[in-house]
Formats: C-alpha cells, sequence, structure tokens
C-alpha cells in the first residue's frame, strides 16, 4: 500500500494553527468589553458562528455578509453597579448591504471617573460560494486617563461556511474569526508588555425551528475558552425567546461566566435584555446588565 | 611613643563611653543553672534541661472525671475506698454492658490499671466485678478504643492489671509495654444473676514524663544594667514546648512575668536583677523537650539612667485618626551612651519632634506589621531633657499602650545591634490610649494610591486600609481582576485589627505585566465571627 501523501493544503493550516498559538501575552485588559449586543452576551458571547444579525457586528465579518438588509441599534452597558467607580458602556452598530455583500460599522465608548475607552470598526464581508462568505475589518481602539492616552489599530478576518441541513428540522452553521491580527500595543509607551494577544474563535450554530444551539472555542493568549449558549421560542409569548449561556476556561473556571437573557420582536423592532454573572470575583461585584434596541428593514 | 591609633582611642574614650561591652551571663549549661530552683524538670549529663520522669506510683486517675455511659458522673476517682465511703453500687444485677470512663485530663503512657472494691463489695465479696474489659484511647483519636486488658472471670477482690496475664502487649522483658491515651473505658462484661456490682475507685498508673516543669531562677547584677539579648538553645519536637519568661527585679510596676516571645528583654530599664522562669511542656508523655543552654547579654553602660513614657490626650475616637504627642523624660549622666534612637510601640505619622520644646533633625520609619515607629535622631541627646514626639495615630482597640525604648549608635555598633533600653511608664502620667465610641468597620478608609498606576513609572500601587474590631489575627486578602471577571492577581497577609499597606506590583499571576486598563478589586476580612469586603476600580496605565 503506498504511503498516504498529504494534502497539499496541510502544512498551511499546521504552520497558520502554529503561528497563533506562539503568540501568548498577558490578558488585554483595555478593550476587553466592547459593544456585543445584548442577544449574544445572553447567549455566553458564543456567537462566532453567528449570521444576519446585528451582533454578529462584533463577533464575525463575514457573518452578514449576505444579509441583504440593513440593520442598525444601540446597546446600553452597566456593568458591576455595585462597585463603587464602576463604568457604563454604550454602543452602536450598522450593518448595510452594499456592492452584493455586507458593510458593517460599530462604535462603543466605555466610561468610568478617570478611564475612558473607545472602539470603532469598519468591515466588509462578501459571500463566494452559496456555502462560503468571508470578510474582514479594520478596528481602532483608544484609551484615556489622567495623563496618558493612546490609540491602536487591529484588524480581523472572518469567514462562514452553511453546512446545511444535517436533518430535517436542524440547519448546521460553522464560522471562523481570526482576531486582533496586528498585536499593536496597548500600552501608550509601546511596551511590548501590553500587545494584545491574536485570537482564533471557531464557532458553531444549530439552528431548528425554534430552538438554536451555539458553541465557541476560543485561543487566546495560550489558553483556551469554550463558550456555549441555547435560545428557545417561549411558546404562547408572541415570539419572546428566553437564552441562556456560560463560558469557562478549560484550564480552570477563573474567568468563566453565566449568562441569561430574554428578547422580543416587534415588527422591525427588537428588544433584548441580558444579564451575565462572572464566576470568578465569588460573587462580590454583581454582574453586567445590557439592554439592546435593534431595527432591521424587512421581515 | 603613643601611636596615632592609640590616640584616637583615647579621644573615643574622652567623647564616649569607653570600656563598655556587652557582658553575658550563663544561666542553664552543661555546668548546671544557677541559682536556680527545679520543679518537674532535670538536668541530665551533658547539660541538657528536661522534663523529669514522672514518679512511680502516682494515681493519675486521682481527683480527675468519671462518667458512666449516660454522661452521669460517678465517685470512682475520689481516692475513697473505705467501707461506708463513696461507691458505685449497681441497684440491679443487670449490669452487663456497663461502662466508666476516667478522662485523665492529657495524653498519658498508661503501664496498670488498678479497680478497686466499693464498700459494699469488702463485706459482700460476691458483689465485685466478676468480668471487665479495660480500653484506652487517646487525645486525638477519641473515638478509636485500644485494648487494655480483658478477664471474663474476676474471682480477685481488687483487679490489678500487673497481676493480670491478659493485658495487651508485653515486651521482650516480659514487662507491660505502656499504652498512650488520655481516656480509660472499663467495661463490665459478665454479670452475677443475683447479685449487684460495688466499685469503689478507678486507679490509672503511667510512665514518661511529667506533662510540665519549670526552672526558677534570679540573675543578680552588680549595678543597673540594660539587658540585651536572652539566648536559649534547645529542642523541642511536636507536641513539646519550651517558653522563657522574665521579670525584672525593680521598677516593675505591675510585676507581672512576661514571655520572652522576642530574643530582646521586654520589660523596663535598666534593672539591678532578673528574674527567670523556663517553662517546659508536653502533650506526649513519652517526649520531652530539651533545653541545653539559656544566658542573658547584658549592658553595664546605659543608653540614658532613666527615662519615661507618657501620652497625651490618653483618649481617642476608634477607627479615627488622632494626633498624639508622646513624651519621654529622659535622665542623663556623663558616662551613658546618650540617645539615638527612640522607639514606640505604635504606628505613628510623625510630625515633629522636640527636645526641651527645640525642634529636632530625624527620620522615622512606621512598621504597620509589628506595630512600632522608629525615629532616628540626626544628633545623640547627651543631656537629661523631655523629649516630645507628635504626630497621628490610630487607635482601634479599647486600650492600647503605648512602650517606648532608647536605643545607642555607639552600642549598636559595638554589639552589633540595638539593645533597646525600655522606658517605664512614667509616674502620674499614662502610656495607655483609651479608644472611645462604637466599634469602627471592619474595613475601612480604603486608599488605592497612585491613580492612574504604571508599573514602570510607580513600581507598585498601594492598597491602603484600615481593618477594625477584629478579634484574633485572620487573613487579610486583595484580589485584583480584570473587567470580564477573570482574576489577574491575589495578595494576602494574616494579621489583627490595624492599619494596613498591600503593594501590587502590576503582575499577574503569572508574573506578566497586566496591560493598560481599568481593574476591579476586592479587599476581603474574613474573620470567624464576621466577614466583610470592599470593591472598587483601579486604574493601570503606561
Amino acid at each position: 500500500m503506498p504511503p498516504a501523501v498529504p494534502a497539499p493544503w496541510s502544512w498551511r493550516i499546521r504552520l497558520l494553527f502554529g503561528w497563533l498559538l506562539v503568540w501568548a501575552s498577558a490578558a488585554h485588559a483595555a478593550f476587553e468589553v466592547t459593544g456585543g449586543g445584548a442577544r449574544s452576551t445572553g447567549l455566553g458571547g458564543a456567537f462566532g458562528a453567528g449570521a444576519d444579525a446585528l451582533d454578529a457586528v462584533w463577533t464575525n465579518p463575514a457573518a452578514n455578509a449576505r444579509g441583504g438588509r440593513w440593520q442598525g441599534g444601540t446597546t446600553h452597558v452597566l456593568l458591576y453597579p455595585g462597585v463603587a467607580g464602576s463604568p457604563s458602556l454604550n454602543a452602536l452598530s450598522l450593518v448595510a448591504p452594499v456592492g452584493g455583500g455586507g458593510l458593517i460599522a460599530g462604535f462603543s465608548a466605555l466610561g468610568a471617573d478617570d478611564w475612558d475607552e473607545q472602539v470603532g470598526l469598519v468591515g466588509y464581508g462578501r459571500a463566494l460560494h452559496p456555502r462560503v462568505a468571508v470578510g474582514g475589518d479594520v478596528r481602532t481602539g483608544a484609551w484615556r486617563t489622567e495623563g496618558w492616552s493612546h490609540r491602536a489599530w487591529s484588524a480581523d478576518l472572518g469567514a462562514v461556511y452553511e453546512v446545511g441541513w444535517v436533518h430535517t428540522r436542524h440547519f448546521l452553521r460553522l464560522g471562523l474569526v481570526m482576531r486582533d491580527l496586528v498585536r499593536t500595543s496597548q500600552a501608550a509607551g509601546g511596551q511590548s508588555a501590553a500587545r494584545a494577544p491574536r485570537a482564533l474563535v471557531l464557532g458553531a450554530s444549530l439552528n431548528g425551528e425554534a430552538q438554536q444551539v451555539l458553541v465557541d472555542l476560543e485561543h487566546r493568549a495560550g489558553r483556551l475558552q469554550l463558550r456555549v449558549g441555547y435560545e428557545s421560542l417561549l411558546p404562547n409569548t408572541a415570539g419572546m425567546r428566553l437564552r441562556f449561556g456560560g463560558s469557562a476556561f478549560a484550564s480552570d473556571w477563573q474567568g468563566g461566566e453565566l449568562s441569561a437573557g430574554v428578547g422580543h420582536r416587534w415588527r422591525e423592532w427588537s428588544f433584548d435584555l441580558s444579564y451575565t454573572y462572572p464566576l470568578g470575583p465569588d460573587g462580590a461585584f454583581g454582574g453586567v446588565h445590557r439592554l439592546s434596541l435593534g431595527y432591521r428593514r424587512g421581515p | 611613643m603613643i601611636k596615632h591609633g592609640a590616640w584616637l582611642v583615647l579621644l573615643g574614650c574622652w567623647a564616649l563611653p569607653c570600656g563598655a561591652e556587652l557582658k553575658t551571663s550563663t544561666l542553664v549549661d552543661a555546668n548546671g543553672f544557677a541559682q536556680a530552683v527545679p520543679e518537674g524538670v532535670e538536668l541530665r549529663a551533658g547539660g541538657l534541661l528536661t522534663l523529669a520522669p514522672l514518679p512511680e506510683g502516682i494515681n493519675l486517675a486521682l481527683g480527675r472525671t468519671a462518667l458512666d455511659e449516660y454522661g452521669k458522673k460517678v465517685p470512682l476517682t475520689d481516692g475513697n475506698v473505705l467501707a461506708g465511703g463513696s461507691e458505685w453500687i449497681s441497684g440491679t444485677p443487670n449490669v452487663f454492658g456497663r461502662t466508666f470512663t476516667v478522662d485523665l485530663g492529657m495524653d498519658r503512657a498508661i503501664n496498670r490499671v488498678r479497680l478497686l472494691p466499693g464498700g459494699t463489695a469488702q463485706v459482700q465479696p460476691e458483689y465485685f466485678v466478676r468480668g471487665y474489659r479495660l480500653e484506652v484511647s487517646s487525645e486525638r483519636q477519641p473515638e478509636i478504643w485500644l485494648r487494655l486488658a480483658e478477664q471474663r472471670a474476676n474471682f480477685q477482690m481488687t483487679v490489678d492489671t500487673s497481676q493480670d496475664t491478659t493485658w495487651s502487649t508485653f515486651d521482650a522483658a516480659g514487662n507491660p509495654v505502656p499504652r498512650v491515651g488520655r481516656y480509660v473505658r472499663l467495661t463490665i462484661i459478665r454479670e452475677d444473676r443475683s447479685n449487684w456490682v460495688s466499685l469503689g475507685d478507678i486507679e490509672v498508673y503511667g510512665t514518661g514524663y511529667s506533662s510540665e516543669g519549670r526552672l526558677s531562677g534570679v540573675l543578680e547584677f552588680a549595678g543597673p544594667v540594660n539587658i540585651g539579648r536572652l539566648l536559649w538553645q534547645g529542642e523541642a519536637l511536636e507536641g513539646t514546648q519550651v517558653r522563657l519568661w522574665t521579670r525584672g527585679r525593680e521598677g516593675q510596676q505591675d510585676g507581672a512575668w512576661q514571655e520572652a516571645s522576642a530574643a530582646l528583654f521586654a520589660g523596663a530599664e535598666p534593672q539591678g536583677g532578673l528574674d527567670y522562669q523556663v517553662e517546659l511542656t508536653t502533650a506526649d508523655p513519652l517526649i520531652t523537650p530539651g533545653l541545653s543552654q539559656l544566658s542573658v547579654e547584658w549592658d553595664p553602660v546605659l543608653v540614658a539612667r532613666r527615662s519615661w513614657g507618657s501620652v497625651q490626650p490618653d483618649t481617642a475616637r476608634k477607627g479615627e485618626y488622632t494626633t498624639l504627642t508622646y513624651r519621654v523624660d529622659l535622665e542623663l549622666e556623663s558616662g551613658d551612651y546618650g540617645v539615638d534612637y527612640l522607639q514606640l510601640g505604635a504606628t505613628i505619622g510623625v510630625e515633629a519632634v522636640l527636645f526641651n520644646g527645640v525642634p529636632v533633625e530625624h527620620q522615622w520609619r512606621a512598621d504597620e506589621s509589628e506595630g512600632r515607629t522608629r525615629i532616628e535622631l540626626g544628633q545623640a541627646l547627651r543631656e537629661s531633657g523631655v523629649l516630645e514626639v507628635t504626630g497621628r495615630a490610630l487607635v482601634l482597640q479599647d486600650r492600647t499602650v503605648i512602650l517606648s525604648s532608647v536605643g545607642s549608635r555607639v552600642q549598636e555598633s559595638a554589639a552589633g545591634y540595638v539593645n533597646w533600653q525600655n522606658a517605664a511608664e512614667a509616674p502620674g502620667a499614662t502610656w495607655t490610649v483609651r479608644g472611645l465610641g462604637a466599634p469602627p468597620r471592619l474595613i475601612s478608609a480604603v486608599e488605592i494610591s497612585p491613580r492612574p498606576f504604571s508599573p514602570f513609572r510607580d513600581g507598585q500601587v498601594e492598597f491602603g486600609f484600615v481593618v477594625g474590631n477584629l478579634q484574633q489575627e485572620t487573613e487579610i486578602s486583595v484580589e485584583v481582576f480584570s473587567l470580564s471577571g477573570a482574576k489577574v492577581r491575589r495578595l494576602s497577609q494574616v494579621g489583627g485589627a490595624r492599619a494596613y499597606s498591600l503593594a501590587w506590583d502590576g503582575r499577574d499571576q503569572d508574573g506578566r505585566i497586566a496591560a493598560p486598563g481599568l481593574y476591579l478589586y476586592e479587599i476581603r476580612v474574613d474573620a470567624e465571627d464576621d466577614a466583610a469586603s470592599r470593591t472598587g476600580t483601579l486604574v493601570v496605565a503606561y
């Protein structure tokens, strides 16, 4: 029997993974909380394979590549309201059909007593094949405090693969995102200690008639994080949806969190609420509240 | 011809006390112990002081508590076995399985147990125990009973395990091997159909060492001296302890013994003599601690002839910083070293130091963990006068005693350490500050500085806070989290009620410098009867 010949692309995949895994650095504190909406956070942040959704502006630049309709919305976040000097965050998200693809834009501003940070992104996604769509975005983040300020640039790449109907009632979609490709330093002095770590996200979403299950696996700074979300349409509630989610690191429970949320859609308008509870601090800080309001032209 | 070096020595002797050197008095060593009274200890060949062996024939159960299986006290350890005296009598022939437990108070190496008949059994021998089981359990594992002896058919009027071949273990020479235990249990395992049972006493005998012993003595000096380090060498295995207590022979206002937990003598100085007491204890009857040497260093040259400390005001609101003035009255003579250092037994933020009303150049350092403030004067004080220190202090307790000591650079350079000369409380005044008001909150006065914090510019950020109303030492922790709730670093310290300052160097648990950003922190105190936490944010920027 002749020896197996490796597929010609296999070494490229290995090289890509190796390149992504080599760069481990400290946790990125600035820009850690951005404008992701209440729907995706209610699902534990597992939205790497989310598609045709306003929340996906912040999670996968290819997710809205075949949307074909205008969407816009705002998100308002209250982080740990019981903590003295806790910050709040406000965000805008936009999806526009342009040139057969989807143009995405987002802006979020986080503010505390003496700390401000802003993140803006612009991206574009386009379907290359009935099953495959790709996209990319450029994002800029700036922070400012007393006597210090800094702006950093970065870029993300994303892809979505529509696996299709894996069962008569269940549709499977996969997503791949490479985030923070540029790894610029977040430090005003350019210290290498503050380089944002790259991240690789593999996502999957299984959609049923009234239910959806999402799973993300993210590798960042040498740590593997699993995120899981579940959404269900509540019967006899005129379209109310209930969501649960959670995340955990493979090595320990530090940094894990639990989420819950509700959402409702009325004609072109959507209204979502979520609550996220971090497991690390043993309840000392409380949780994070998110409220999102969205508009979507068309059905 | 006098060489230059000798001139320098003569010049030094004119300017500074000369001929001064630290003396050492040895109290216990291989040659014995000086003027000391042993009690429960013995000095072995080679100079090792140990606990004395337990005297033979001592009934360890005498006066201890004996209970039946219902927890009711029974008169089986009072030593009274005379006819007509105290006894336990069953009142029924149904005695099978009845138990009696004697608590010896601590683990003992038991090698013999005796059961004596009560007065009724002495008159009617058929009323004595027909069958018995004797067991022992230790303080550490009281639920595990080990058999000492068991006799199913007893016809002796007095049970004596030294005559009983059923003792559990014997050595090669045929002697009973002692069992270590605190609780001795008697179980009646045979009953007579028609007779009650009458018991007089349970006696327990042991071997090994006495549980405690002490050596007390006196050290007289030729004149008033500044007592230095108390040095001792010994061996204390797990479960044993060697403790040293001292008391000055004069000027000790309450005459109380003080445990010499630190190396330096803690009482007021100078002293003309010293009472000392070495205490040896063991929780294991087969192990003894040992003390091989005990000596005292002392300096015939004083820092000052006398010093007295007092504080004003003598009251303060609990949990609030209060400005205090600490006064040290100094009496110096020409032969004294002079005062270069002042140490106060409280943490005080020093604002001014005056000598006879004139400001004195100084440097100070407060040690929160030790609860002390050390002040170094720019120039030595060589004349009598009043040294006053003004500063802010935090009072948390009902009573805060602020002791004081004076020290000398000359003495320090000669001996290699500062032999603090402890002050006495000033007559007619007090060095105790009474705390007024309600107990302070468990955590208060939280200050995080600097903000923003740069690990590269500032080095570290200080978490300052006050822990009050804490009755005993516990773990005090500060945890730093990222905004997403991931733990970045944990800092902790064990301590009591006082001001704390925990420093974070900006590194995470893996030693990497944390990225710029907004972080969360939690300060936590977990006391046995109370818990509290304070949360907030801090900024890292660089």
